[in-house]
C-alpha cells in the first residue's frame, strides 16, 4: 500500500520574512558594520573586568600553590575539573549542529551553526584553562606534552588524563579550523562591504583573496564536507574520553561502563542549551528574527529533550547498576549521591537536567520563548551539578571510611569560574561585533532564490 | 708541617676549579674558549636582566680535622637517654654531620627494647625549636652567662646555710642530680628544695608506701600473667613501663605461635589505648569501676578465704564489705562474677591493675589483692624506689609547703629548674601569687612560660642532647645522656645550675663521670651501649599493714550522687602530655589515638549525655569545678561513660612558643589540690559559642565492610581462612600484562592487627624520618595532613558498647597500582623490587593519582607548608625566582638528608623508607654479600614497641616477613580491586571469655560481616 501522501504539503520556508539576497547581506552585516551600541561596551567592560578577575584568582593560585582551592585529601579534583567537563560539554553543540547536521542535510542548522561554533571554539578556550591551572606545578605542565627532551622522557601513554590533553587539543583545532573555513566567504563579503581601510585589509587578509569564483566555490564546499566528516567522529570522542578520566579509574561512581554514550548525551545536551541561551538574547537585540525563527528554536528543544530524557535514562541506569552489581562500594556511592552529605547538589541535577526539559513535551511550551529561556539556564545549571555530583561526591566518600572527607569551595574557586564565564563572553561580544553571526552564505542557499525547483516536488 | 703546606696549595691551585666557569677564565689565552665566551656573552647580552637568576656561589669546606668515625653522608648513632617525669629509657640518636636527625629506641635499655613513644621522638625537635629560649635575661635585658655566674656567686648561699633561698624542682630521677642537691643541701641546711611534677604516680606510692612502708614500683611480667584486669589503668599507653609491657603483651596475643592467648578485662570511663586492645571492655565510671574492684574483692574473698585473709587480715573483708555497701548497685555484677571465677581460676597468673588517678586506697586494695591471688612474685615484683630525703613526699605535699614558705615571706631567691609552675598546678594552688611575693625568681626553661614571664632571671635550658646527663629508670636500671651537639644558645642544664649553686666550677660532664665511678674502658663501654646498669626484676613483698589498709579506706572516689552533676577526670595528653611538649609541631598535629584530634583538647562527652544535654560537638560549654571554671569545646567520644567527663591537660597556656601558644583550653584550672584528678559533681552550662576542632578523621565507623578484619580465637581455630574469606568477589583479570616479580629483593610489609594498640609511636617515627612537614590547625580541618603513615581509628558493634580499633594505613606498594597507570606524566612507576616510587622531580600534580588510590595513603604539598608554617622565616633572596620564606635554619637542622624535602605542588607518600633500602643495598655491596633478612628495618617498624609491623624480603622464603605473610589469617585490604598490595594484614583474633561470649557474641557478629 502506498502510504506516501500525495497532497502536496508546503513546508513553512525556514527563512521568514521574503528577504531578498541583499536584504540578508544587510541585516547580518548591520551589527558588524553600525557603530556598537552602548549596551555593547557596558557588557564589553563587565565581562572583560571578569577576565582581570579570572587572571587575578590564576595568578594567585600560580604564586600561593593549589591549596588557595578548597581541595583536600579524599578530593583531590574540584571546581577546576568540574569547569573543564562543563565547558568541554558546552563545547559540543557547534560541532555537532555544524558537522552532524550538515552530513544529514538538515538545512535549517544553517541559521544557527556560525552562532554554534564559535560557542564552541570560547567554552572550549574557557575549558583549556582549567586542566593547565590546575596542577601542582604549573610551569612543568609540558610534561604531559610528548616533547622530545633530554630525560629521554615520553608522557604516560595509559593515562586517560594524556588521551585528554589529544583529544582536546584535537578537537579545538578541527573546530578552530572548520569555523574558520566557513567564514572565509562571510569575510569577503565583510571585505568588499567595508568602507574603511583598517577594516579592509584585515578582513582581506583573513578572506585568503575569497573572490566567490566557481573553483572557490568546488574547493570550499569539498573542503567543508571533508572538515565535516573528521568533526563529525571528534563531536563523539572527545566526551567519550573525557568521560574516560573517570571511568578508566576504579572509585566507585567513577568506574562505569555507561560514561561515554551518558557523557556526549550530556555534552549534546548542555551545549544545546547554551547556544539556545544566547542565541534567543541575540536574536532578540540584533533584530534576526525572521533569520533565526521559532522553528529552529523548536528544533533545538526537541533536541533538549531527547538528550535529556538520554541523560535521565543514564542517572537511572547507574543507579540499576550499582544495585544489580551487587558491589557495596558501588551501591554505597549512588545511596551517597541522593542521601549522602551533597544530596542538594543531586537534587539540583535532577530536577534541572531530567524534570525540566520534560515541559517540552508541549508544543506550546516549547514554542514559548521565555519558558524554552528558563529551561535553558536550567539544563546548564543541572549541567555543571551533573559534573559536580560525579567529580566530588565519589571522591569524598570511597572505600575506606577513615578517609571521608567533605570539601567546600573557597572563593578563589567560585571566582575562577566566575572569571571564565567573563572570558567566555568577551570573546563573544567580540565575535558579535565583528564577525557574521549568522554564516550568510549558507543562509543564501536556502532561500527560496536560491532553489528553482522548491515549488516543485522532490527530486 | 710540610703536609699542610701541601694542602694549602693544592687549595689554592684547586679553588679556580671548583668555580663556575673558574677554569675558562684562568686561561684567557685559549682561542677557542674566547670566541665561546665571547659567542655566550653576545647572547645573554639581551637578557642581562636574568643574571640575578643565577644562584649564589656557595662553598663546601672540608674537615681540616676529621671526627672519629664520622663519615661525611653516612650518619653515627650515639647512646642517650630520654626523660620524661619519672619515664627514663635509653635512645639511641642518629646524627648527621653533627647534627642529631633522629631518636630511636636503645635495644640495649631493659624499659625500651629498641622502641621509643611518639613523644620521646619528637623531643628531637624540640632542641630545634626556634622560639626556645636563646638568651640569659634579667628583667628582659639580656645578660652573658659570666653575669649571671657573679650575680649567684654574690648570693653568697652558704652565708646564711642557705636561709631565704628555695629550689623548685621536678622530682628528679637523675642520679647526679640525686648527688648534687642531697650535697647543696648538707652543707646548706636552711635551704629549701620543693619538687613537683603535675602527672605524676603519687597516689599510688602513697596507698603502697601506707601499707607496706616503703616507696615501691611495680613491675609487671606479662609473659606470666594470663588473664590481665585493669581497673581504669592504661597499662598499654600510659604506664612508665608500657613499651616493655607493650612487647610482652603482644607476645601473648599471636594466636599462630602456640602460646596461650591472654585475656585482659577493662573497666574504664574513657576509652584507651589498652581498652581497645582488651577481650571485654566495660564502660564504668570512676565510682562504679571502685565498686566492681570492691565486689571483686569481696567474691575473691568468699572463694579463697585463707589467703584473703593471710593479706588483708581478720577484718580486711568486713571493712571492704563496709565500702562497698555505700554503693547502691553492683555494676554488671554477672559480667564481674564471670571476671571473679576467671581470675581464681588463674590465679597466680592474672594480674589486677588500677589507673593512677585512683585514690591510695584503691592502689593499696589492689596490691593486697594480687598478693592473696599469689600474682605478686609472679605476674607482678615491686622494686624498691629510695628517693632522697628532700624529695617532698607527694607532688601536691612540695607545691602546698613551697606555697607556704613564699606567703610567710621565708623566700628571698626561688630557683625553678624546669616545669613550669605557675601553669602546670592546680587552679587554687595559689603558686602564681607565690611567686609574684619572692623577691627573686630565676626560671629556667626551654621555652617561654608563664614562669618566665613572671621571674627576674630567665634562663634557656639546654636541650638533654646538647648536656650531660643520667637517669635512673623505673627498674633502677641506669643510662647515660650524652650531648650531640654543643649548646645552640647561652644555656644551662639543671646539673650546670647545681654546679653553679655549689659554687663549682666543674663541667657537667665532670658531674656525671664522678657519679659514675668506674674505669676509662668502663665509662667509653657504658657510653656505647647507653647502659651503666641494668635494671632489676623487683621481688614478691609480703608485708600489708592490715590495719593501715582499714584506715586509707576511708579515701575513695564519691560516687555521684546528683544527677545532672559529672565527674571530671583530668589527665595528661596522648601527645604534649602536662604541657612541655605545647610548642611541637609534630606533636601538636599528631592525631589522638581516641579522638583524632590534632592542635586542641576538648572536653569529652558521651553520646547520651551530649543528646540529653544538647551539645553537638564543637559548642563550647563552661564547667566549674571548686577551683575554677574554663570553657571548653565538647567532643562527642564514642565509649565514655555518661556520667564522666575528660580533659586533657598540656593546652591553653598563654605563654609559650609560636605554635603552642592558645591552643586549647587549660584544665589545670579545674583541679584542686585537694581533689586530685577525679573531680565529682561537676556541672556544665552550655553558651551559644563555637570552636572548631581538627579531627584527622571524620568517621569512626566502618560502615560493615571487610577493613578491620577481627575474629575470636574460637573461629578461628575452627576456620583458619575465615579472614581472606570475608570477601567474595569474581575471579580477578589485570587489564595488564602482569609483571613476574619472582627475582632479587621483593620488598613486602606485614602488619599485625592483634599486636598494634594504636600507640602513633611509628607515625612520629615516619614523620621524623622522612621530612614530613606540619600544616597546621586549619590546613587539617580542610583535611590536608600530611602524615604517610595514618592511624585509623574505627569504632564497632553498638553504641552503647563500641569496640574501638587501630589500623595503621601507609602506601600498600600495589603491584598492580591503580595511581601508576593513571599518572600522565609517569611520575609513580615501579622499580624492579616491587617499591611503587614516586618520582618528586617528574610529578606535576594532577592528584589524579590519589583520586585512584583505594586506600588514599597519597599526600599532596597544596602548599609549600615549609614556607606556610607560623615558624618560618623571610628569606635572604639572592635571586629572581627565588622563595619569600624559608624554614628557620634551626628546624633545618632536624631534616634528614637522606630523604628529598618536596616542594608544593607535588605528591609524596610511603616509600617503605626507600632509603634505608638504599644504604643497606649499598653496605651490602660493598661488603659482597646478600642482604640479610631484618637488616633493613624501616622507621615505624623500627620503633614499633610490639613489633607489629615486619619488613623483608618477600621472594626469600625464610624470611620473617615470607613467614608472616604465610600464616592463615593474612589478609589484603581491598583484594577484590586486584591491587596485590605488598602490605597485608594479619587479622585481629580477640580471646573472649565464652561465658560472656553469648550476650556479646551478636553484637561482634555484626560488627564485621
Amino acid at each position: 500500500m502506498d502510504t506516501t501522501n500525495k497532497m502536496d504539503v508546503k513546508r513553512p520556508e525556514l527563512i521568514q520574512g521574503n528577504m531578498s539576497f541583499e536584504q540578508l547581506t544587510d541585516v547580518v552585516c548591520k551589527p558588524v558594520e553600525d557603530k556598537a551600541p552602548k549596551m555593547w561596551f557596558i557588557l564589553m567592560a563587565g565581562f572583560s573586568s571578569l577576565i582581570c578577575l579570572l587572571l587575578a584568582m590564576i595568578g594567585y593560585l600560580v604564586w600561593d600553590g593549589v591549596g588557595v582551592w578548597g581541595l583536600n585529601q579524599p578530593v583531590g579534583w574540584g571546581f577546576a575539573i568540574v569547569n573543564f567537563v562543563f565547558w568541554v560539554g558546552i563545547g559540543h553543540a557547534g560541532t555537532l549542529i555544524s558537522a552532524i547536521l550538515f552530513l544529514f542535510r538538515q538545512n535549517w542548522r544553517t541559521s544557527i551553526n556560525r552562532f554554534a561554533e564559535a560557542m564552541t571554539i570560547f567554552a572550549v578556550i574557557c575549558a583549556l584553562i582549567f586542566p593547565g591551572i590546575h596542577v601542582g606545578r604549573i610551569w612543568l605542565a609540558y610534561y604531559m606534552f610528548p616533547i622530545p627532551n633530554s630525560m629521554a622522557m615520553w608522557p604516560n601513554f595509559s593515562s586517560p588524563l594524556l588521551w585528554d590533553v589529544f583529544a582536546v587539543s584535537t578537537y579545538f583545532t578541527v573546530s578552530l579550523l572548520f569555523w574558520y573555513v566557513g567564514l572565509i566567504p562571510d569575510l569577503a563579503t565583510l571585505r568588499d562591504r567595508s568602507k574603511t581601510k583598517v577594516k579592509r585589509i584585515v578582513y582581506g587578509l583573513f578572506a585568503l583573496g575569497w573572490r566567490g569564483a566557481n573553483r572557490h566555490w568546488q574547493n570550499y564546499e569539498r573542503a567543508y564536507l571533508i572538515l565535516a566528516a573528521i568533526a563529525t567522529p571528534l563531536v563523539l570522542s572527545v566526551h567519550s574520553i573525557v568521560s574516560f578520566d573517570f571511568a578508566v579509574s576504579q572509585l566507585p561512581g567513577w568506574h562505569t561502563t555507561i560514561f561515554p554514550p551518558y557523557f556526549v548525551a550530556g555534552a549534546i545536551f548542555s551545549g544545546f542549551a547554551m547556544v539556545l541561551t544566547l542565541l534567543i538574547i541575540a536574536r532578540e537585540i540584533f533584530g534576526m528574527k525572521n533569520i533565526v525563527t521559532i522553528r529552529h528554536l523548536e528544533n533545538m528543544n526537541k533536541f533538549i529533550l531527547a538528550t535529556g530524557t538520554m541523560v535521565g535514562y543514564a542517572y537511572a541506569m547507574e543507579f540499576f547498576i550499582a544495585w544489580y552489581s551487587g558491589n557495596p562500594y558501588e551501591s554505597f556511592a549512588f545511596v551517597n549521591r541522593a542521601f549522602g552529605p551533597y544530596w542538594w547538589a543531586y537534587w539540583i541535577m535532577v530536577s534541572c537536567n531530567v524534570i525540566s526539559p520534560q515541559f517540552f513535551w508541549f508544543k506550546k511550551l516549547r514554542t514559548s520563548i521565555p519558558v524554552m529561556f528558563v529551561i535553558s539556564i536550567f539544563v546548564n545549571i543541572g549541567m555543571w551539578f551533573e559534573r559536580f555530583v560525579i567529580t566530588v561526591t565519589s571522591l569524598h566518600r570511597d572505600f575506606l571510611p577513615s578517609s571521608w572527607g567533605y570539601y567546600s569551595p573557597t572563593y578563589v574557586d567560585v571566582l575562577t569560574f566566575v572569571g571564565s564565564f567573563g572570558l567566555f563572553f568577551t570573546l563573544f561580544l567580540l565575535f558579535l561585533k565583528y564577525l557574521p553571526m549568522i554564516a550568510i552564505a549558507e543562509v543564501k542557499m536556502i532561500l527560496p532564490e536560491a532553489n528553482p525547483h522548491h515549488h516543485g516536488d522532490e527530486h | 708541617m710540610s703536609q699542610i703546606d701541601d694542602e694549602t696549595l693544592l687549595v689554592a691551585q684547586n679553588s679556580n676549579e671548583f668555580e663556575e666557569g673558574g677554569s675558562l677564565l684562568s686561561h684567557p689565552a685559549d682561542r677557542r674558549n674566547f670566541i665561546k665566551l665571547m659567542g655566550a656573552s653576545v647572547a645573554l647580552a639581551g637578557v642581562s636582566g636574568c643574571s640575578s637568576i643565577r644562584k649564589p656561589e656557595k662553598r663546601l669546606v672540608p674537615y681540616v680535622k676529621q671526627p672519629e668515625y664520622l663519615i661525611p653522608g653516612k650518619s653515627t648513632y650515639y647512646s642517650s637517654t630520654f626523660v620524661e617525669g619519672e619515664l627514663a629509657y635509653g635512645v639511641l640518636i642518629e646524627s648527621h654531620e653533627g647534627r642529631p636527625t633522629k631518636l630511636e629506641g636503645n635495644p640495649a635499655h631493659s624499659m625500651s627494647n629498641g622502641a621509643a613513644t611518639a613523644r620521646a621522638q619528637a623531643s628531637l625537635l624540640g632542641l630545634y625549636d626556634p622560639d626556645r629560649l636563646k638568651s640569659i635575661t634579667y628583667n628582659k635585658s639580656e645578660f652573658d652567662k659570666e653575669a649571671f655566674r657573679k650575680w649567684v656567686a654574690d648570693l653568697n648561699l652558704s652565708a646564711e646555710s642557705g636561709r631565704g633561698v628555695g629550689i623548685l624542682i621536678p622530682p628528679t630521677i637523675s642520679p647526679t642530680e640525686e648527688r648534687l642537691i642531697s650535697a647543696l643541701k648538707n652543707q646548706n641546711s636552711e635551704l629549701s628544695i620543693y619538687t613537683y611534677e603535675p602527672v605524676n604516680r603519687d597516689n599510688q606510692t602513697v596507698g603502697l608506701l601506707e601499707v607496706t612502708g616503703r616507696r615501691l614500683s611495680p613491675l609487671y611480667d606479662y609473659t606470666k600473667s594470663d588473664v590481665v584486669v585493669s581497673f581504669g589503668c592504661d597499662f598499654l599507653g600510659e604506664e612508665l613501663t608500657r613499651l616493655s609491657d607493650a612487647k610482652d603483651f603482644a607476645n601473648r596475643r599471636d594466636p599462630d605461635s602456640g602460646v596461650e592467648l591472654n585475656r585482659s578485662y577493662v573497666f574504664e570511663s574513657t576509652y584507651s589505648i589498652s581498652g581497645g586492645s582488651a577481650d571485654h571492655r566495660l564502660t564504668f565510671s570512676p565510682s562504679e569501676t571502685q565498686t566492681a574492684l570492691l565486689y571483686i574483692a569481696t567474691q575473691i574473698a568468699k572463694h579463697e578465704r585463707d589467703a584473703f585473709d593471710s593479706v588483708f587480715g581478720q577484718s580486711g573483708l568486713a571493712k571492704i564489705k563496709q565500702t562497698l555497701s555505700s554503693a547502691k548497685t553492683i555494676p554488671s555484677q554477672t559480667t564481674l562474677d564471670v571476671v571473679v571465677k576467671d581470675i581464681l581460676k588463674h590465679a597466680g597468673k592474672s594480674l589486677l591493675l588500677v589507673g593512677r588517678e585512683f585514690p591510695p586506697s584503691i592502689h593499696a586494695l589492689v596490691y593486697g589483692l594480687n598478693q592473696a591471688l599469689g600474682n605478686a612474685g609472679n605476674t607482678v615484683n615491686y622494686a624498691v624506689d629510695n628517693r632522697p630525703k628532700w624529695q617532698s613526699q607527694t607532688s601536691i605535699a612540695g607545691l602546698k609547703r613551697f606555697v607556704k614558705d613564699a606567703q610567710d615571706g621565708q623566700l628571698k631567691t626561688l630557683f625553678v629548674l624546669g616545669g613550669d609552675p605557675a601553669y602546670n598546678t592546680p587552679g587554687d594552688s595559689g603558686v602564681v601569687s607565690a611567686l609574684k611575693s619572692i623577691e627573686t625568681v630565676v626560671s629556667l626553661s626551654q621555652l617561654p612560660t608563664q614562669t618566665t614571664a613572671l621571674a627576674q632571671w630567665v634562663i634557656p635550658q639546654s636541650h638533654y642532647l646538647e648536656a650531660w646527663g643520667d637517669a635512673k629508670s623505673y627498674d633502677n636500671s641506669v643510662s647515660l645522656a650524652q650531648p650531640l651537639i654543643t649548646p645552640l644558645y647561652d644555656s644551662f642544664s639543671v646539673i650546670e645550675m647545681l654546679l653553679l649553686l655549689h659554687g663549682s666550677r666543674k663541667s657537667d660532664y665532670t658531674a656525671v663521670r664522678e657519679t659514675h665511678m668506674g674505669s676509662a674502658f668502663q665509662w667509653k663501654k657504658w657510653l656505647h651501649n647507653g647502659v651503666v646498669a641494668s635494671g632489676n626484676k623487683g621481688a614478691s613483698l609480703g608485708n600489708f599493714n592490715s590495719a593501715a589498709f582499714g584506715g586509707l579506706l576511708k579515701l575513695t572516689v564519691p560516687s555521684n550522687q546528683v544527677a545532672d552533676k559529672f565527674t571530671l577526670i583530668i589527665s595528661s595528653d596522648h601527645s604534649i602530655y602536662d604541657g612541655r611538649y605545647v610548642n611541637s609541631s609534630w606533636l601538636q598535629e599528631l592525631p589522638d589515638p581516641i579522638t583524632k584530634l590534632t592542635w586542641d583538647n576538648a572536653l569529652l562527652i558521651s553520646p547520651k549525655s551530649a543528646t540529653r544535654l544538647g551539645v553537638h560537638t564543637e559548642d563550647v560549654v563552661k564547667i566549674k569545678t571548686q577551683s575554677g571554671e574554663i570553657e571548653a569545646p565538647v567532643y562527642i567520644a564514642e565509649g565514655q561513660s555518661d556520667s564522666v567527663l575528660a580533659l586533657s591537660l598540656g593546652y591553653g597556656q598563654t605563654v609559650s612558643g609560636r605554635l603552642g601558644q592558645n591552643t586549647g583550653v587549660n584544665a589545670y584550672r579545674l583541679l584542686s589540690t585537694s581533689t586530685g584528678p577525679i573531680i565529682s559533681g561537676v556541672s556544665i552550662t552550655l553558651t551559644n559559642k563555637n570552636y572548631p576542632l581538627a579531627s584527622s578523621q571524620m568517621e569512626s565507623s566502618m560502615h560493615d565492610r571487610p577493613i578491620y578484619r577481627e575474629g575470636t580465637v574460637s573461629e578461628y581455630k575452627a576456620k583458619p581462612k575465615m579472614f581472606s574469606e570475608m570477601v567474595e568477589h569474581p575471579p580477578l583479570k589485570s587489564l595488564w600484562e602482569e609483571r613476574n616479580y619472582d627475582t632479587g629483593n621483593q620488598w613486602g610489609m606485614t602488619i599485625d592487627l592483634n599486636k598494634c594498640t594504636g600507640c602513633n609511636a611509628c607515625v612520629i617515627a615516619c614523620q621524623s624520618e622522612n621530612n614530613i612537614p606540619v600544616v597546621g590547625k586549619q590546613q587539617v580541618i580542610k583535611g590536608r595532613i600530611m602524615h604517610w603513615i595514618r592511624m585509623d581509628r574505627y569504632f564497632t558493634g553498638d553504641s552503647e558498647n563500641p569496640n574501638m580499633v587501630h589500623q595503621p594505613v601507609a602506601c600498600m606498594q600495589c603491584e598492580n597500582a591503580p595511581c601508576e597507570q593513571v599518572c600522565p606524566v609517569a611520575a609513580t612507576v615501579h622499580d624492579n623490587e616491587g617499591l611503587n616510587a614516586m618520582v618528586y622531580n617528574r610529578c606535576i600534580g594532577t592528584r589524579y593519582c590519589s583520586n585512584n588510590c583505594p586506600y588514599k595513603v597519597r599526600r599532596f604539598n597544596f602548599f609549600d607548608w615549609h614556607q606556610k608554617s607560623s615558624q618560618s622565616e623571610t628569606k635572604e633572596r639572592t635571586h629572581l625566582f627565588d622563595y619569600f620564606r624559608e624554614q628557620q635554619p634551626s628546624v633545618k637542622m632536624a631534616m634528614n638528608p637522606d630523604v628529598t624535602v618536596r616542594m608544593r605542588g607535588v605528591m609524596e607518600k610511603c616509600t617503605y623508607c626507600t632509603q634505608r633500602i638504599q644504604e643497606v643495598k649499598s653496605t651490602a655491596s660493598n661488603e659482597n654479600r646478600p642482604i640479610k633478612d631484618g637488616e633493613i628495618l624501616t622507621a615505624c617498624q623500627q620503633t614499633c614497641p610490639t613489633s607489629a609491623i615486619v619488613f623483608g624480603n618477600i621472594n626469600d622464603k625464610n624470611s620473617t616477613v615470607s613467614k608472616e605473610r604465610n600464616r592463615s589469617r593474612n589478609y589484603a585490604l581491598l583484594s577484590e580491586l586486584n591491587t596485590k598490595p605488598r602490605t597485608l594484614y594479619l587479622a585481629s583474633v580477640k580471646n573472649p571469655n565464652s561465658a560472656l561470649v553469648k550476650d556479646q557474641g551478636e553484637q561482634t557478629d555484626h560488627g564485621h560481616h
